[in-house]
Order: C-alpha cells, then structure tokens, then sequence
C-alpha cells in the first residue's frame, strides 16, 4: 500500500491543478494510495510514523527537497533492521528545489508517476548527523570552528571557510571508501580530509543538511549502517 | 633518474590536503599521499608520499614512503626512499632515507643517516651485490 504525504505548501490553492492532475495519473496508473495532507496540526514525522505503524511500505514524499530530507529521516528512524525496509517514493512539485528528486533520476511530475509504476528500487547509504541523516551534504559556513577527526586529530580553521562533509551514498557496505569526504575551503585554498567520524564544534552557527533543514552544533557526523531503499528513476546519477 | 620527483600537481590523487589556513593538531595516519601547506603539530606516518609546501609550518615527526619539503619542519623525518629538500626548506630534527637532494638555500639542522634501515628486500639485494664484488 502506498501512502502519499502532500507537503504543507501544496495547500495552496496554486497547485491544485496540479495535484489533480497526478491524482488522475496515479489513477490510470492503479497506483492509487492514501493521501495525507500536512498542516498545522500534522507534521511529517508524525504523520509518517502513523502509517509506517499502520503497516504503510511505501511512503511517497510529494513536495521538494525538504519534504524528501524530512520524509528520509523519518521513515530510517522506523527502520529496525535491513530486512524490514520501508521504500520511499518521489513526487517533485517544485521541480526548481527537486535536487534530490532530479539526482534520483526524477525529474518531472510525468515522469516521478511512471518511475513510481516501474518501481525500480535501490538502497543508499546515509550518513547521520546527531539523531538526523542526510543523503549528500552537510554544510557549515562560519568562522572559529574545531573539528575532531576519527577521535584522532584536531582541525582549526584559522580564517572563515566553509566546511562541506559529503556522504557516499552509494557505495556498498563492504567498500573501504565507504567514508565521508571532508573540504575546508576559502578564496585562498582548500583542505581534504577522508574520514568515518568528525566532530563540529562552533558557537551558536547551524549546519545546513542536503540543502534542505538545520541543525544546530555541537553535530556529530558519522558513517553508519543506515541505508534508506528509493525508488529511482532509469538515469540517477548518485555516486 | 632513480627517484621520480613529485610535485604538488603529480600528487593530485591526494588523499588528504592540509590546506594553507588550517591547523591540524594530532597524530595523522594515512596510506595514500598528504600535501600539507598549513600547520600541522602531532605526527604524520602515511605509506604514501608527502608533500610539504613552501609556507607549510610543522612540528611533528614524519613518516613515508618519499617527501618532499619546502616549509618549515620541526621534527624528524625517516623517509623510506627519497627525499627532496627544496632551496625554502628548513629541518630542524634527525633525517633518515634512502636517497637524498637538497638545494642550494637549504636548512637541514640535524644528523643525516642514509641507508640505515633497508627494507629486508633491497638489503639482499645490497649484500648480493657486495658478494658479486667481492667475486
């Protein structure tokens, strides 16, 4: 059974056609579902934790990035073990602020009902970040910052430079480069450090993950085991 | 020439780049290859080559395959095969390798071994050569 989640932005009247339109398609498609429709009194975690109860396989996140990024934390902070794997779908609204979608090979709305009705599916690798995930990047950009490295060094950066941790999502599980790959970087040069744990100390500046939510450090950001199971269209282009 | 000399852009498959406006304290371990242009303080051992820049800054004792420095090292440096000293460099420690330049300008404040710990390989091929002599 599939559950969509209508982000809370498509309450505006401006995607009513649209949503429509899908509708219809997913009809013809007999990919029919639930709909839930976030709001003030419903957020994405809740409502994806009741269905995920309920018995719900496939959630299909139906909005942008963010609503992918908060539906992927949401569904892996279900997820006991690999075998019990719930599958996330996408349907891109926005298709400006789809990175996500479009790196899944999702590209347009036409395309997200046909990909949803190939069901081709894939796993992917997460990184964490304190209780979150993320998929891509992590991103700080703030002066003064301390990053402790595999528990075994210290980094300062000793000018404002921006710090990017990228996640290798899709890597398996027995690669030994199965690592995050950390830049420190301004106008004057950069730094590259290959690491499984960093430790972001900085007073007060948040963390920007996959382009999409916050999070506040101290953040500690670590390979693990987690992976989240997509359905992906035919020309993904994840590393 | 028996040693290949590395340059910053020859070692661009780094694996890691301690940048020009980063410190690094602690001891650093690694496989692959580290250019380092900023400061470092600790110990560095990788089984790769390093490369220290011109206004790199270290102090820590270094270990690898083959070096080559330009900045300022504080340390001692055991270098398996070769190692380059630029006309910028300046050590202040103890330096063991195998193969040795050093430029003209060339700080090296230090006792100099060469050849002391062959790899158990070369060392037979060392002793067959000087049996063949002694032929």
């Amino acid at each position: 059974m599939y559950a969509y989640i209508y982000d809370c932005f498509s309450n505006d009247p401006k995607y009513g056609k649209l949503l429509h339109k899908i509708e219809k398609r997913l009809t013809d498609l007999n990919l029919n579902g639930k709909i839930v429709r976030l709001g003030i009194s419903k957020n994405i975690k809740v409502a994806i934790d009741d269905e995920i109860r309920q018995g719900t396989k496939t959630i299909v996140a139906v909005g942008n990035d963010n609503t992918v990024s908060q539906a992927i934390n949401a569904i892996v902070s279900n997820q006991s073990d690999e075998k019990n794997l719930v599958t996330l779908g996408i349907i891109p609204l926005d298709e400006k602020e789809n990175k996500i979608a479009a790196a899944f090979g999702i590209t347009t709305i036409g395309d997200a009902c046909e990909i949803l009705l190939a069901r081709r599916l894939e796993s992917f690798n997460l990184a964490r970040i304190n209780q979150g995930f993320f998929l891509f990047k992590a991103i700080l950009s703030a002066p003064d910052s301390i990053l402790e490295i595999d528990k075994n060094f210290i980094i300062h950066n000793l000018k404002p430079m921006i710090i990017e941790a990228t996640n290798s999502p899709h890597l398996s599980a027995e690669d030994e480069q199965k690592k995050i790959k950390l830049r420190i970087y301004n106008d004057e040069g950069e730094s590259l450090f290959y690491l499984r744990e960093l430790l972001i100390v900085n007073s007060g500046a948040s963390i920007i993950a996959d382009d999409s939510w916050k999070i506040k450090t101290p953040a500690r950001i670590k390979i693990g085991e987690d992976k989240i199971r997509v359905i992906v269209g035919k020309e993904r282009h994840l590393n | 020439m028996m040693f290949k000399q590395e340059t910053k852009e020859t070692i661009r498959e780094a694996e890691t780049i301690i940048g020009p406006s980063v410190m690094v304290k602690g001891n650093f371990n690694s496989s692959g290859n580290i250019v380092i242009e900023g400061v470092l303080k600790g110990g560095v051992k990788t089984a790769g080559h390093v490369y220290i820049g011109d206004k790199a800054n270290i102090v820590a004792d270094i270990e690898a395959k083959s070096a080559r420095v330009g900045g300022e090292v504080r340390g001692n440096l055991k270098i398996e095969d070769y190692l380059q000293v630029v006309s910028s460099a300046k050590i202040f420690g103890d330096v063991d390798c195998l193969s040795l330049s050093v430029e003209s300008g060339a700080i090296i404040n230090g006792k100099i071994v060469m050849s002391k710990d062959l790899p158990a390989d070369k060392k037979e091929v060392k002793e067959q050569a000087e049996i063949d002599l002694e032929k």
